[in-house]
C-alpha cells in the first residue's frame, strides 16, 4: 500500500503540469473526481467516470482521458484494499486500461505517463509477490518478484527512449506565445525524468528480493546507488534529483555505509525551507535519524538537535509515518544519551522528560512505530513493565495484547509443523500445550476487545478483531462462534479481506458441524452451506472461494444423489481450476452411482435406456477428465482410487473391458495396481474384495480372455476372504461370490432387455469357459472352487431367465450345472467336520440349492430341499418365504400353487403345516418392526397369487369372486397401516391394485380407490 | 505598520459580538453541530443559551450534550462514555470529580445525573442493585423538575422499576415520557410500555401497543428509529402468542433495514429472534442468534446478559455442556446482579 502511494507521489509530483486542469466540461468534472479520490471513494469514482462516457456534455479533452482516469482510479484503489488478490485484480485491470488508453491515444500528453504507470505497476506485482510469500514460499517468490522487476525495468527504458526521441522533435528553443508546445515539452521532460527515476529504482527493488547481507544484494544496493548519483547530477535542481539523493542515502543506509548516506541527507534537509520541499526534508530527516541512532553510530545528539530543528520548523501537527517515526527516534536518542550521562547529571532527567514528551504522542497513534513507543515510555518511567496479568481496559490494548498471542499460537504451530517428523512426544505435547494455551488467551483477549469497542473504534481494527476470533474459534474447534463470525462478516463487508475469508471460514465451520452432527436431520448445517455457497457465488463470482464453495455443494449434492445440482455446482468451477478435478470426480461418482440405483429399479420405474445410457455415458466423461485432472498431479487418495475403480466398473458393464483393465491396472492410481501394493488410498473397507471382484470380470470378459490373471485375482479374493479356512471365512466367500454373481445376473438382465445378444453370449461362454478352467484344476473340485462355480452358473442361469412359466433351456442347462455343483458341495460338507457342529452353515447351501431347483422347474424337488429345511428350523423366515416363493412359482403350472403358497402344505402330525404360506407368514411377522418388509412382501403376495389364481379360473362368477378376495386382501391390510411400509412399498401395493381392477373391469385407480372409500366412510359418519 | 492589526481584530469582535473567551457553555446538537454561549436557562424541553445579546433556544430532543464552562475534565469524560455504552468507565470518572471544586449548581447537578444514569444502566445489566441506584436516580427526578435530563431520568426510572417487576408504577414514569412534545418521545414511551406488557405476558395488548407506533403518521430518523422498535417489541409479542413464523419475518426485516450503526438495535434484535427461534423449538437457529449478540454486541450489557443465559441452556441441547458452564460462568462474573444471572 505504501509502495504504490509512494509511486503515485512520485508521479504526481514529478508531473510538470496536470493536463487535467486543462480540460473544460460543463459540470466541475475534476474537482468532484479529485474529490470522490481523496475521499477514498474510489467505486464511487470509477462509477461517476463510467457514467461520463455517456454524457454528452462532456469536453472532448476529458473525454480522451477517461480510460486514464479510471485506470488511476484503479490503481489508488488498488492501494487502498488490504486484500492482496483484490489489489492484484485490480491492478490488473488498472494495466489494461493504461495499455487501452495508450493503444487509443498514443499521441496523447498523458500516453507517456500511462507507460510509466504501467511499468510501474509491474513493480507493485513484484512486491506483492514478496509481501504474500510465506517462508516456504520465499524463494520462488523472489524469483518471481525479480521477473517482474526485470520486465519494468525494460519497460521503463522503452519509455525513455520514446520519450528522449519525442523530446529530440522538438524545437530547443521555442517562441514565448507557443505556450501550447511549451507545454507539451514540460510534460514530456517530466515523463522522462520519472520514468528515469524509476528504472533507476529497478535496482533497489531486484536488491530487497536477496537476503540483506547477500553479495547480490550488495551489488543492487551499490549499482542502485551509482545510477541514482548520476540522476541527481543530471537534475540537481528539480524534485527529480532532490528524490534521486534521497534514495542515493537509502542505499548507502542499506549498505551501512552511514557516512555516506548521511551526506545525502544532509544535503536535503539543508535545502531552503519551503513547501514544495517540506516532504523531502521530513523524508531525509527520518532517515538520518535512522542512521544516528544506529547502534553502528550512536551519535545520538546530533539525532536530537536535528529532530527538535524538525519540530519546531516543520513538524506542527504533523501526524503522518514520517513524522511520526522523526519523534520516536528523537526520544529514542533522548534516552539513550540520557543514560550516557552520570546519574546525578541535572540534564539527564531533562533529557528524559523531553523523550517522554516526544514519545508520547507516537505511542497514542496507531502504526509502525506504537508498540515501541509505547515500551519505551514504560522504560522512560522506570517503572517495571505492566502487570501481564492485568486485564486490558481499552480496546486498542486488548486488541494489541490479543495480537501478540496469536503470534505466539502462529509460532507454536510452525513448531509443531516443523517438528513432526523427527520431536519426541514430550516435545510435541508442549509445543501443543503452548499453542493450545495462546490460541485460548488469544480468544480471550479478542473477545474483550471487542466488548470494549465503542463507536469511535477504528472500523478497520474492529473488523480484523472480529476476523482474529473467527479464525481463532475455527482453529479451535468452536465452529458455531466462528461461522456467526465468519457470516457476519461476510455479509456486512463483502468488499474486505475479512469479508471473504469469513465466508470462507463460515462455509468450512458449517460443513464441520454437519459431519460432526449424528443427528437424524442435519437440514438445518446443510440448508446454512446452501446459504453460505449461494452468497459467494453472488459476491465473489471469479474468486477461488466461489470454487471452493462449488466444490464443497458438488460434494454434498454428490452424497445425496443429486445428479443434475451435482453436474451444475460442477458448472461453476472453471476448466482450469485447481478444484475442477476433485469436484468431476465426486459429480462422475454421483452419476455413475445413480445409474446403478436406476439399474436396480423394477423394470416399470426404470427411466427409459436412452436415459440409462446418456447417464452412463455422462458418467464416464466427467470421470475420466477428472481422473486425468486429479492423475496428473493431484493427491493419490481414496477418492481418486475410487473414481477409477467406477470408471473401470462402467467400462466391464460398457462391455470394453479391455479399458477396464487399463484402468484397473494403470500404474499409478489403477485400483488393483494399490490394492497389490497395500497403498493407503485402497484401505477403504471392502475396497480391495471389490476390486478383485472387478478384475475377475474383466479378465474372464476380456478378448482374448486373460484366464491366468482370472484365477490370480480368484485366488487373492479366496485369500483375502477366506483365508482363515472356518466355517465363517467359508460363508462370506459365499456372500462375496453371490454379489458377484448378482453383477454378473444384472449385467447379462441389462444385456439381454437391451438386445444385444452378441455380448450375452460372449459374456457368458466366457466365464462357462473360465469355470470348466476352474472346476477342471481342483480334479473333482475343492468347496471354494465348487462355490463359485455353483453361483456364477446360477447368475448365469438367472441372467437367461426370462421371467416365463419356464425357464429358457439355455437357462435351464446353467442352473442345471449349478444344482450339480451345489448337491456336491453339500455332500462334501456333510462329510466335513468343520460343519458338524455349526449345521446352520449348511442351510443357506440348501436354500440356494432349492432356489436353483425352482428356477429350473423343479418346483416338488425344490419344496422337498426347503422343506428339508423347515423340518429342524421352521421357524426361519427366510426359508417359510422360500417355500411360499416356490408353491407360487408351481402356481404357473398348477394353479393349486397358488392356494399352497397363500394357505401353506405339508401338514404336520398336529395338523398345521411345516409350510407356513403367506398367510402365516404375514401373522408372524406382523407389528414386528424388524420383519416389517416380509410383512409386506407376504401381503403383497397374497394379493397377486390370488389375482393368479383368479386368472386360471375358468368360471367368470368364481374368477371375479377370487379378485374382489384379492381387493379385500390389500384393503385390510390399507386399513390396518394405512402409509403401506412407506413409498417403495405403497407403489407396489398400487400396482398390484391396479391390476386386479384391470381384470375386473373396473377403473385402474389403485390405492385412490381406497381413498375414496375412507372418505366416504368419514362423511357417512 | 505591525501593531494596527490586533486593534482591528479587536474592534471587529466587538463589532460582531463573537468574544470567544465569554462564551465557555456548549450544546452540541445530534449531528455534531455545537453553539456556544451562556446557559441562560432549562426545561425539561428547552436549554437556552445567552450568544452575545441575543438567546438562543435549543429543543431537547435535538441536543446530544450539552458542555459546561469550567466543568471537571472528568465528567466530559464520564459523559462520552456514557454516550459510547461504557458505563464502568463513566462510574470512575465520575468518582473522581471532587464535589467541593464544582462550583456552579448545574455542574452539581449533571453529575449527580450522570452518576444516577451510569449507575442505573449498570444496574440493569447485572451489576449493582436496582433498588439502590433507583433511589438516587428517584431523588434525581424529584429535585430537578426543570432539568433537561428530566425525560431521560423518568425513562431510566421506568427501566428500573419494570425491571423490578412493578410495571405499573413503570408505565407511570413512561407515561411522563410520553407527555413530551415530540412524536419521537411519545413513540417511544409507547415502544417502553409495549415492552413492559411483553414482560407481563400480555401479548395482545402489547402488540396493539407496538401497532400504534407502527401506525403512527410520521417520520424522520428518530421516528424510524421508534418504528423499528416497535417492530422488534411486536416480533416479541407474536413470539409470546407462538406466531414464530411471522415474529422472524419481522425481525428479518428489522435487521435487513436497520441502520449498521445502530448496533444496539442489533443487541436486541437478534435477542429476540433468539427468543422467537426458541419458542419455535428451533435450537440451532437461537444458537445462532443469541452467539450474534455474544459475539458482536456484547457491549451492551443488559443484552449481553439475555444472550448469555439462554446460551447457557441451548448449548446444552446442542450437546456441548462445557459452552454451557462457559456461558454461565460469563454470565456470573460480568453480571453477577443479572435478572438473567438469577434465573
Amino acid at each position: 500500500m505504501k509502495a504504490i502511494a509512494l509511486f503515485l507521489l512520485v508521479a504526481l509530483v514529478l508531473a510538470p503540469d496536470n493536463p487535467t486542469r486543462g480540460a473544460s466540461a460543463a459540470e466541475p468534472v475534476e474537482a468532484f473526481l479529485e474529490a470522490l479520490r481523496g475521499r477514498r471513494f474510489y467505486d464511487e469514482a470509477f462509477d461517476y467516470l463510467e457514467q461520463l462516457r455517456a454524457s454528452a456534455h462532456l469536453g472532448a479533452p476529458f473525454q480522451e482521458r477517461l480510460l486514464y482516469e479510471q485506470a488511476v482510479t484503479l490503481l489508488a484503489s488498488a492501494s487502498d484494499t488490504s486484500d492482496p488478490r483484490v489489489r492484484e485484480t485490480r491492478l490488473a485491470r488498472a494495466a489494461e486500461l493504461f495499455e487501452k488508453f495508450y493503444a487509443s491515444h498514443p499521441q496523447h500528453l498523458l500516453a507517456a505517463s500511462a507507460k510509466n504507470q504501467l511499468a510501474g505497476i509491474l513493480v507493485e506485482r513484484g512486491r506483492n509477490e514478496l509481501r504474500e510469500a510465506l517462508d516456504t514460499t520465499k524463494d520462488s517468490a523472489a524469483a518471481r518478484a525479480r521477473e517482474w522487476f526485470e520486465q519494468a525495468r525494460g519497460q521503463f527504458a522503452a519509455a525513455e527512449k520514446d520519450l528522449d526521441a519525442q523530446l529530440g522533435t522538438m524545437p530547443k528553443l521555442l517562441a514565448p506565445g507557443e505556450i501550447e508546445l511549451k507545454d507539451q515539452k514540460r510534460q514530456l521532460a517530466g515523463d522522462l525524468a520519472q520514468a528515469r527515476l524509476l528504472r533507476t529504482s529497478i535496482d533497489y527493488e531486484l536488491a530487497k528480493t536477496y537476503e540483506p547481507a547477500s553479495a547480490k544484494a550488495k551489488q543492487h544496493f551499490t549499482d542502485a546507488a551509482r545510477n541514482y548519483a548520476a540522476l541527481y547530477e543530471t537534475y540537481r535542481t528539480r524534485a527529480v534529483g532532490l528524490l534521486a539523493r534521497l534514495w542515493e542515502g537509502r542505499c548507502y543506509q542499506e549498505l551501512a555505509q552511514y557516512t555516506e548516506a548521511l551526506g545525502c541527507y544532509q544535503e536535503l534537509m539543508d535545502l531552503a525551507d519551503a513547501d514544495e520541499t517540506r516532504t523531502i526534508k521530513t523524508m531525509a530527516t527520518r532517515h538520518a535519524l535512522e542512521c544516528w541512532t544506529n547502534d553502528g553510530v550512536k551519535k545520538y545528539q546530533a539525532a536530537i538537535e536535528r529532530g527538535e530543528r524538525w519540530e519546531k520548523e516543520a513538524g506542527s501537527g504533523a501526524t503522518d509515518a514520517d513524522a511520526l517515526a522523526i519523534r520516536y527516534l528523537t526520544a529514542l536518542a533522548c534516552q539513550e544519551q540520557s543514560q550516557s550521562l552520570p546519574d546525578k547529571d541535572p540534564n539527564r532527567k531533562k533529557l528524559v522528560g523531553v523523550a517522554r514528551q516526544h514519545v508520547g504522542a507516537v505511542a497514542r497513534q496507531p502504526g509502525e512505530y506504537q508498540r515501541p513507543a509505547k515500551t519505551l515510555l514504560v522504560a522512560l518511567s522506570g517503572k517495571n513493565a505492566p502487570d501481564g496479568n492485568a486485564p486490558p481496559g481499552k480496546f486498542a490494548d486488548a486488541y494489541e495484547q490479543a495480537q501478540q498471542a496469536l503470534s505466539r499460537v502462529q509460532g507454536a504451530a510452525a513448531a509443531l509443523s516443523a517438528a513432526r517428523a523427527d520431536t519426541g512426544k514430550a516435545a510435541l505435547e508442549k509445543l501443543t500445550k503452548q499453542k493450545d494455551e495462546s490460541a485460548a488467551q488469544a480468544m480471550k483477549l479478542l473477545r474483550l476487545a471487542l466488548s470494549l469497542s465503542d463507536p469511535k473504534t477504528p472500523l478497520e481494527d474492529l473488523n480484523s478483531a472480529r476476523y482474529y476470533l473467527c479464525y481463532v474459534c475455527w482453529d479451535t474447534g468452536n465452529y458455531y462462534e466462528a461461522a456467526v463470525l465468519g457470516e457476519f462478516l461476510a455479509r456486512r463487508y463483502p468488499d474486505s479481506l475479512p469479508g471473504r475469508q469469513g465466508a470462507r471460514i463460515a462455509l468450512a465451520a458449517y460443513v464441520r458441524l454437519y459431519g460432526a452432527s449424528d443427528a437424524p436431520d442435519r437440514s438445518f448445517e446443510l440448508a446454512k452451506i446452501q446459504q453460505i455457497a449461494e452468497m459467494t457465488f453472488q459476491r465473489w463470482p471469479d474468486q477461488e472461494e466461489a470454487e471452493e464453495a462449488a466444490l464443497t455443494l458438488v460434494n454434498f449434492a454428490a452424497a445425496a444423489g443429486q445428479v443434475d445440482k451435482a453436474v451444475g455446482y460442477l458448472a461453476r468451477i472453471s476448466a482450469d481450476s485447481p478444484r475442477r478435478g476433485q469436484a468431476e470426480l465426486r459429480a462422475g461418482q454421483a452419476l455413475w452411482s445413480s445409474y446403478l440405483r436406476a439399474l436396480r429399479l423394477p423394470d416399470e420405474d426404470r427411466p427409459p435406456p436412452e436415459k440409462s445410457q446418456a447417464l452412463k455415458q455422462q458418467a464416464q466423461e466427467i470421470l475420466t477428465q477428472g481422473i486425468e485432472r486429479v492423475g496428473k498431479s493431484g493427491p493419490l487418495d481414496a477418492t481418486l482410487a475410487s473414481a477409477a475403480f467406477s470408471l473401470a466398473q462402467i467400462c466391464v458393464e460398457s462391455g470394453d473391458t479391455a479399458k477396464a483393465i487399463f484402468w484397473l491396472e494403470q500404474p499409478k492410481f489403477g485400483p488393483l495396481t494399490l490394492v497389490k501394493a497395500g497403498h493407503p488410498a485402497a484401505a477403504r473397507e471392502g475396497f480391495a474384495v471389490e476390486t478383485y471382484k472387478m478384475a475377475l470380470r474383466a479378465y474372464v470378459s476380456v478378448s482374448p480372455q486373460q484366464l491366468e490373471k482370472a484365477e490370480e485375482a480368484m485366488n487373492a479374493l479366496e485369500k483375502l476372504v477366506g483365508g482363515t479356512g472356518d466355517a465363517k471365512a467359508a460363508e462370506n466367500l459365499t456372500a462375496i461370490y453371490i454379489s458377484l454373481g448378482r453383477q454378473l445376473q444384472d449385467h447379462l438382465k441389462e444385456l439381454r432387455k437391451s438386445g444385444n445378444t452378441n455380448e450375452l453370449d460372449s459374456v457368458s461362454k466366457a466365464f462357462e469357459v473360465f469355470l470348466d478352467r476352474v472346476v477342471k484344476r481342483d480334479a473333482g473340485g475343492s468347496y471354494a472352487s465348487l462355490n463359485w462355480a455353483g453361483e456364477t452358473y446360477y447368475s448365469l442361469g438367472a441372467g437367461f431367465d426370462e421371467g416365463g412359466s419356464s425357464a429358457s433351456p439355455r437357462a435351464k442347462s446353467y442352473l442345471q450345472k449349478a444344482t450339480t455343483a451345489y448337491r456336491r458341495m453339500l455332500e462334501m460338507a456333510q462329510k466335513d467336520p468343520k460343519y458338524k457342529d455349526q449345521p446352520d452353515a449348511l442351510v443357506g447351501m440348501r436354500l440356494r440349492l432349492a432356489d436353483c431347483l425352482m428356477r429350473g422347474g423343479d418346483f416338488d424337488e425344490a419344496i422337498k430341499t426347503v422343506a428339508d429345511v423347515l423340518k429342524d428350523r421352521q421357524m426361519l423366515i427366510s426359508a417359510q418365504v422360500q417355500a411360499a416363493e416356490i408353491y407360487q412359482a408351481k402356481g404357473a403350472t398348477d394353479p393349486k400353487g397358488y392356494e399352497l403358497a397363500i394357505l401353506g402344505g405339508q401338514p404336520k402330525r398336529d395338523g398345521t403345516n411345516l409350510i407356513w404360506g403367506w398367510g402365516k407368514i404375514s401373522k408372524m411377522t406382523m407389528n414386528n418392526p424388524k420383519f416389517e418388509q416380509t410383512f409386506h412382501q407376504a401381503r403383497l403376495n397374497i394379493a397377486a397369487a390370488r389375482y393368479q389364481y383368479a386368472l386360471a379360473q375358468k368360471d367368470k362368477a368364481r374368477r371375479t369372486k377370487v379378485l374382489e378376495a384379492a381387493v379385500g386382501d390389500l384393503w385390510q391390510t390399507y386399513k390396518l397401516l394405512p402409509k403401506l411400509g412407506g413409498p417403495d412399498t405403497t407403489t407396489q401395493y398400487d400396482r398390484t391394485l391396479k391390476k386386479i381392477q384391470k381384470a375386473l373391469g373396473k377403473p385402474e385407480t389403485g390405492l385412490a380407490e381406497f381413498k375414496q372409500r375412507d372418505a366416504a366412510a368419514a362423511a357417512s359418519k | 505598520m505591525k501593531k494596527p492589526y490586533p486593534l482591528l481584530g479587536l474592534a471587529l469582535a466587538l463589532a460582531t459580538g463573537a468574544l470567544p473567551a465569554l462564551a465557555a457553555d456548549r450544546v452540541r446538537l445530534i449531528g455534531g453541530k455545537q453553539s456556544s454561549g451562556q446557559l441562560a436557562g432549562m426545561s425539561p424541553t428547552m436549554v437556552t443559551l445567552e450568544v452575545g445579546a441575543s438567546k438562543r433556544e435549543f429543543p431537547v430532543n435535538e441536543i446530544e450534550s450539552v458542555q459546561f464552562d469550567a466543568e471537571p475534565n472528568q465528567l466530559s469524560q464520564a459523559r462520552i462514555a456514557v454516550r459510547t455504552g461504557r458505563f464502568d468507565d463513566a462510574v470512575e470518572m465520575l468518582g473522581k470529580i471532587d464535589a467541593g471544586e464544582v462550583k456552579r449548581p448545574e455542574i452539581a447537578k449533571d453529575v449527580e445525573f450522570y452518576k444516577a444514569l451510569a449507575a442505573a444502566r449498570l444496574a440493569l445489566a447485572g451489576s449493582g442493585s436496582i433498588a439502590e441506584t433507583g433511589k438516587k436516580m428517584l431523588a434525581f427526578e424529584r429535585a430537578n423538575g426543570d432539568s433537561f435530563h428530566y425525560f431521560e431520568a423518568c425513562e431510566t426510572l421506568g427501566d428500573l422499576l419494570a425491571a423490578l417487576e412493578r410495571f405499573s408504577d413503570a408505565e407511570g414514569y413512561y407515561g411522563k415520557l410520553a407527555e413530551a412534545p415530540w412524536p419521537d418521545y411519545k413513540l417511544r414511551a409507547r415502544v417502553l410500555v409495549g415492552r413492559s406488557l411483553v414482560s407481563q405476558k400480555k401479548f395482545d395488548e402489547a402488540a396493539a401497543k407496538f401497532d400504534e407506533v407502527l401506525t403512527m403518521d410520521a417520520s424522520g430518523k428518530e421516528v424510524d428509529a421508534q418504528k423499528a422498535a416497535a417492530s422488534l417489541g411486536k416480533a416479541s409479542a407474536l413470539g409470546g402468542t407462538g406466531k414464530t413464523d411471522e415474529a422472524v419475518k419481522l425481525v428479518d426485516d428489522v435487521i435487513a433495514k436497520a441502520d449498521p450503526e445502530n448496533e444496539e438495535l442489533y443487541a436486541r434484535a437478534y435477542n429476540i429472534l433468539g427468543n422467537c427461534y426458541n419458542a419455535a423449538g428451533k435450537n440451532k437457529e437461537a444458537l445462532l442468534a443469541f452467539l450474534h449478540v455474544d459475539l458482536l454486541y456484547p457491549r451492551f450489557a443488559e443484552q449481553h446478559a439475555e444472550a448469555l443465559a439462554n446460551l447457557a441452556i441451548l448449548w446444552t441441547k446442542v450437546d456441548q455442556s462445557e459452552r454451557a458452564a462457559q456461558a454461565r460462568q460469563m454470565l456470573k462474573e460480568k453480571y453477577p446482579n443479572s435478572v438473567w444471572a438469577a434465573r
